[in-house]
Protein backbone atom coordinates (compact mmCIF):
# COMPACT_ATOMS: atom_id res chain seq x y z
CA UNK A 1 0.00 0.00 0.00
CA UNK A 2 1.54 3.37 -1.08
CA UNK A 3 1.73 6.39 1.94
CA UNK A 4 1.87 9.73 0.64
CA UNK A 5 2.31 12.87 2.65
CA UNK A 6 1.03 16.37 2.13
CA UNK A 7 3.63 19.12 3.54
CA UNK A 8 1.77 22.66 3.36
CA UNK A 9 3.71 25.42 4.50
CA UNK A 10 4.17 29.09 2.76
CA UNK A 11 7.97 28.68 3.11
CA UNK A 12 9.31 27.32 0.36
CA UNK A 13 12.42 26.57 2.19
CA UNK A 14 10.28 24.99 5.35
CA UNK A 15 8.94 22.53 2.68
CA UNK A 16 11.98 21.73 1.23
CA UNK A 17 13.80 21.23 5.18
CA UNK A 18 10.58 19.24 5.81
CA UNK A 19 11.14 16.79 2.96
CA UNK A 20 14.87 16.25 3.77
CA UNK A 21 14.02 15.30 7.54
CA UNK A 22 11.01 13.35 6.08
CA UNK A 23 13.71 11.57 4.10
CA UNK A 24 16.55 11.53 6.62
CA UNK A 25 13.95 9.88 8.85
CA UNK A 26 13.43 6.81 6.81
CA UNK A 27 10.09 7.20 6.82
CA UNK A 28 10.14 6.11 3.17
CA UNK A 29 6.94 7.66 1.64
CA UNK A 30 5.99 7.03 -2.14
CA UNK A 31 4.81 10.74 -2.78
CA UNK A 32 5.56 13.66 -0.92
CA UNK A 33 2.92 16.88 -2.31
CA UNK A 34 3.96 20.04 -1.49
CA UNK A 35 0.77 23.05 -1.13
CA UNK A 36 1.77 26.54 0.18
CA UNK A 37 -1.54 27.48 1.93
CA UNK A 38 -4.69 25.34 3.61
CA UNK A 39 -6.65 26.30 0.38
CA UNK A 40 -3.62 25.07 -1.81
CA UNK A 41 -3.62 22.17 0.47
CA UNK A 42 -7.73 21.12 0.18
CA UNK A 43 -7.25 20.89 -3.17
CA UNK A 44 -4.07 18.95 -3.38
CA UNK A 45 -5.94 16.26 -1.18
CA UNK A 46 -9.15 16.58 -3.03
CA UNK A 47 -6.90 15.47 -6.19
CA UNK A 48 -4.46 12.86 -4.35
CA UNK A 49 -4.44 9.89 -1.72
CA UNK A 50 -2.88 11.74 0.91
CA UNK A 51 -2.24 9.72 4.13
CA UNK A 52 -0.44 12.38 6.34
CA UNK A 53 -0.89 15.82 6.71
CA UNK A 54 2.43 18.27 7.77
CA UNK A 55 0.59 21.81 7.76
CA UNK A 56 2.05 25.11 9.32
CA UNK A 57 -0.29 27.16 11.82
CA UNK A 58 -0.25 30.32 10.23
CA UNK A 59 -0.02 30.85 6.37
CA UNK A 60 -1.99 33.82 4.01
CA UNK A 61 -5.16 32.81 2.87
CA UNK A 62 -6.10 30.13 5.07
CA UNK A 63 -4.10 28.91 8.02
CA UNK A 64 -3.70 24.51 9.03
CA UNK A 65 -6.46 24.89 11.32
CA UNK A 66 -8.89 26.38 9.38
CA UNK A 67 -8.01 23.80 6.74
CA UNK A 68 -8.17 21.01 9.61
CA UNK A 69 -11.61 22.55 10.23
CA UNK A 70 -12.35 22.23 6.71
CA UNK A 71 -11.22 18.36 6.45
CA UNK A 72 -13.35 17.49 9.18
CA UNK A 73 -16.61 18.70 7.61
CA UNK A 74 -15.35 16.73 4.30
CA UNK A 75 -16.07 12.67 4.47
CA UNK A 76 -13.27 11.73 2.34
CA UNK A 77 -10.69 13.83 4.56
CA UNK A 78 -11.83 13.64 8.04
CA UNK A 79 -9.82 10.63 8.99
CA UNK A 80 -6.62 11.89 7.13
CA UNK A 81 -4.03 12.71 10.53
CA UNK A 82 -2.55 16.72 10.69
CA UNK A 83 0.44 17.54 12.48
CA UNK A 84 0.75 20.85 12.82
CA UNK A 85 4.15 22.22 12.42
CA UNK A 86 5.05 25.29 14.09
CA UNK A 87 7.00 28.31 15.75
CA UNK A 88 3.97 29.50 17.28
CA UNK A 89 5.11 30.01 21.10
CA UNK A 90 1.39 29.26 21.90
CA UNK A 91 1.33 26.17 20.28
CA UNK A 92 1.53 23.72 23.34
CA UNK A 93 -1.31 25.17 24.77
CA UNK A 94 -4.14 25.20 22.26
CA UNK A 95 -6.65 22.84 22.87
CA UNK A 96 -8.37 24.06 20.00
CA UNK A 97 -6.00 22.24 18.29
CA UNK A 98 -7.44 18.51 18.95
CA UNK A 99 -10.95 19.94 19.28
CA UNK A 100 -10.44 20.59 15.70
CA UNK A 101 -8.61 17.28 14.87
CA UNK A 102 -4.99 17.57 15.02
CA UNK A 103 -3.47 14.59 15.54
CA UNK A 104 -0.28 16.11 17.00
CA UNK A 105 2.28 18.72 16.86
CA UNK A 106 5.54 19.90 16.51
CA UNK A 107 7.03 22.80 18.17
CA UNK A 108 10.36 24.73 15.67
CA UNK A 109 12.83 23.79 16.07
CA UNK A 110 12.29 20.16 16.28
CA UNK A 111 14.48 16.97 16.17
CA UNK A 112 14.85 14.65 13.37
CA UNK A 113 14.28 12.07 16.62
CA UNK A 114 11.32 13.96 17.90
CA UNK A 115 9.76 14.00 14.01
CA UNK A 116 10.52 10.30 13.70
CA UNK A 117 8.39 9.35 16.21
CA UNK A 118 5.36 11.34 15.66
CA UNK A 119 5.30 10.58 11.94
CA UNK A 120 6.28 6.71 12.37
CA UNK A 121 3.40 6.80 14.71
CA UNK A 122 0.93 8.10 12.45
CA UNK A 123 1.84 6.71 9.78
CA UNK A 124 1.87 3.19 11.20
CA UNK A 125 5.31 2.53 10.10
CA UNK A 126 9.10 1.84 11.92
CA UNK A 127 10.98 4.39 10.61
CA UNK A 128 14.51 3.63 10.79
CA UNK A 129 17.46 5.98 12.35
CA UNK B 1 4.83 43.78 31.20
CA UNK B 2 6.96 40.62 31.35
CA UNK B 3 10.65 41.35 30.60
CA UNK B 4 12.84 39.43 28.46
CA UNK B 5 16.48 39.36 29.27
CA UNK B 6 19.07 39.29 26.58
CA UNK B 7 20.03 35.84 27.73
CA UNK B 8 16.76 34.20 26.81
CA UNK B 9 17.21 35.76 23.33
CA UNK B 10 20.86 34.49 23.04
CA UNK B 11 19.86 31.06 24.25
CA UNK B 12 16.77 31.15 22.00
CA UNK B 13 19.17 31.83 18.59
CA UNK B 14 21.55 29.55 19.91
CA UNK B 15 19.39 26.68 20.20
CA UNK B 16 17.31 27.59 16.83
CA UNK B 17 21.18 27.55 14.98
CA UNK B 18 21.83 24.56 16.76
CA UNK B 19 18.86 22.85 16.01
CA UNK B 20 17.97 23.48 12.77
CA UNK B 21 21.23 23.69 11.33
CA UNK B 22 23.71 22.31 13.51
CA UNK B 23 25.96 25.59 13.84
CA UNK B 24 26.74 26.28 17.19
CA UNK B 25 27.27 30.02 17.52
CA UNK B 26 30.29 31.79 19.98
CA UNK B 27 31.28 34.96 21.06
CA UNK B 28 32.82 36.71 18.04
CA UNK B 29 36.68 37.90 18.17
CA UNK B 30 35.96 41.58 17.84
CA UNK B 31 33.04 43.59 17.31
CA UNK B 32 34.23 45.19 13.80
CA UNK B 33 31.17 45.10 11.12
CA UNK B 34 31.17 42.05 8.68
CA UNK B 35 31.91 42.77 5.02
CA UNK B 36 29.36 42.36 1.99
CA UNK B 37 25.41 43.19 1.58
CA UNK B 38 23.40 42.58 4.72
CA UNK B 39 19.68 42.21 5.50
CA UNK B 40 17.75 43.39 8.52
CA UNK B 41 15.21 40.25 9.44
CA UNK B 42 12.18 41.80 11.98
CA UNK B 43 9.57 39.99 13.40
CA UNK B 44 6.54 41.80 15.80
CA UNK B 45 4.97 39.78 18.48
CA UNK B 46 1.93 41.15 20.58
CA UNK B 47 -0.09 40.18 23.52
CA UNK B 48 1.16 39.68 27.58
CA UNK B 49 4.20 40.79 26.27
CA UNK B 50 4.74 43.07 23.08
CA UNK B 51 7.89 44.05 21.36
CA UNK B 52 9.79 42.96 17.91
CA UNK B 53 13.06 41.02 17.51
CA UNK B 54 15.45 42.32 14.61
CA UNK B 55 18.43 40.18 13.00
CA UNK B 56 20.75 41.32 10.80
CA UNK B 57 23.60 39.85 9.00
CA UNK B 58 25.58 39.32 6.07
CA UNK B 59 23.33 37.83 3.25
CA UNK B 60 26.37 35.14 2.63
CA UNK B 61 25.39 34.28 6.10
CA UNK B 62 21.67 33.46 4.71
CA UNK B 63 22.92 31.52 1.67
CA UNK B 64 25.27 29.17 4.25
CA UNK B 65 22.09 28.87 6.65
CA UNK B 66 19.56 27.61 3.77
CA UNK B 67 22.54 25.65 2.69
CA UNK B 68 22.22 23.51 5.57
CA UNK B 69 18.68 23.48 5.48
CA UNK B 70 18.63 22.03 2.60
CA UNK B 71 21.51 20.51 2.54
CA UNK B 72 23.21 21.79 -0.48
CA UNK B 73 26.06 23.89 -1.52
CA UNK B 74 25.66 27.65 -0.41
CA UNK B 75 26.32 28.61 -3.53
CA UNK B 76 23.16 26.87 -5.28
CA UNK B 77 21.20 29.32 -2.54
CA UNK B 78 19.76 32.21 -4.46
CA UNK B 79 18.45 35.20 -2.73
CA UNK B 80 15.06 34.13 -1.99
CA UNK B 81 16.26 31.19 0.03
CA UNK B 82 18.67 33.38 1.82
CA UNK B 83 16.23 35.46 2.61
CA UNK B 84 13.64 32.78 3.37
CA UNK B 85 16.09 30.70 5.47
CA UNK B 86 16.51 34.03 8.00
CA UNK B 87 13.29 34.57 8.29
CA UNK B 88 12.84 31.06 9.61
CA UNK B 89 15.43 31.28 11.81
CA UNK B 90 14.10 34.56 12.91
CA UNK B 91 10.51 33.02 13.39
CA UNK B 92 11.74 29.77 15.35
CA UNK B 93 14.07 32.20 17.35
CA UNK B 94 10.99 34.37 18.36
CA UNK B 95 8.81 31.46 19.35
CA UNK B 96 11.73 29.99 21.29
CA UNK B 97 12.30 33.04 23.12
CA UNK B 98 8.93 33.67 23.95
CA UNK B 99 8.61 29.98 25.07
CA UNK B 100 11.46 29.50 27.09
CA UNK B 101 11.09 33.29 28.99
CA UNK B 102 7.79 31.84 30.36
CA UNK B 103 6.29 34.27 29.02
CA UNK B 104 3.54 31.96 27.34
CA UNK B 105 2.83 30.86 30.68
CA UNK B 106 0.84 34.41 31.09
CA UNK B 107 -1.25 34.53 28.34
CA UNK B 108 -1.01 34.02 24.50
CA UNK B 109 1.31 36.13 22.26
CA UNK B 110 0.73 36.70 18.62
CA UNK B 111 3.43 36.65 16.16
CA UNK B 112 3.80 38.59 13.33
CA UNK B 113 5.20 37.91 9.47
CA UNK B 114 8.86 38.29 9.15
CA UNK B 115 9.67 41.12 7.20
CA UNK B 116 13.10 41.83 5.71
CA UNK B 117 15.07 44.65 4.01
CA UNK B 118 18.81 45.50 2.82
CA UNK B 119 20.62 47.34 5.56
CA UNK B 120 23.57 49.47 5.27
CA UNK B 121 26.14 48.09 6.97
CA UNK B 122 27.83 51.84 7.55
CA UNK B 123 24.96 51.28 11.11
CA UNK B 124 26.25 48.64 12.13
CA UNK B 125 27.93 50.05 15.29
CA UNK B 126 24.79 51.91 16.06
CA UNK B 127 22.64 48.83 15.72
CA UNK B 128 24.99 46.72 18.37
CA UNK B 129 25.73 49.87 20.79
CA UNK B 130 21.28 49.45 20.76
CA UNK B 131 21.43 46.28 23.26
CA UNK B 132 22.09 44.09 20.79
CA UNK B 133 23.71 40.44 21.09
CA UNK B 134 26.62 39.44 18.62
CA UNK B 135 27.64 36.17 18.11
CA UNK B 136 29.95 34.28 15.19
CA UNK B 137 27.88 31.74 13.35
CA UNK B 138 31.02 29.69 11.56
CA UNK B 139 32.58 32.97 10.52
CA UNK B 140 29.83 35.07 9.76
CA UNK B 141 28.80 37.83 12.34
CA UNK B 142 25.14 37.87 13.10
CA UNK B 143 23.23 41.16 16.01
CA UNK B 144 20.07 40.49 16.96
CA UNK B 145 18.20 42.84 19.46
CA UNK B 146 15.08 42.71 20.98
CA UNK B 147 13.09 46.20 20.93
CA UNK B 148 10.34 46.87 23.39
CA UNK B 149 6.87 47.23 22.58
CA UNK B 150 4.20 49.32 24.47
Amino acid sequence: MSRNILIVDDSTTTRAMVRRIITMCGAAPDNIYEAADGADGLAMLGQNHVDLVLADLHMPNMGGLEMTQRMQSNPAMKNIPVVIISADPNLGHLEQLKLLGVRGHLSKPFTPEGFRTLVGDLLGVQANA
Amino acid sequence: MLKIHNDHLEASLSDALNVMAFISPMPPEDMAPPTGPALRTRIDFEGVTTGSLELVCPLAFGAMLAANLLGTEPEASDNNASGDALRELLNVTCGTMLRNSGATQRGAIEMGVPTQESFDISNWNTFIESDAVVVDADGCKLAIRMIDGI
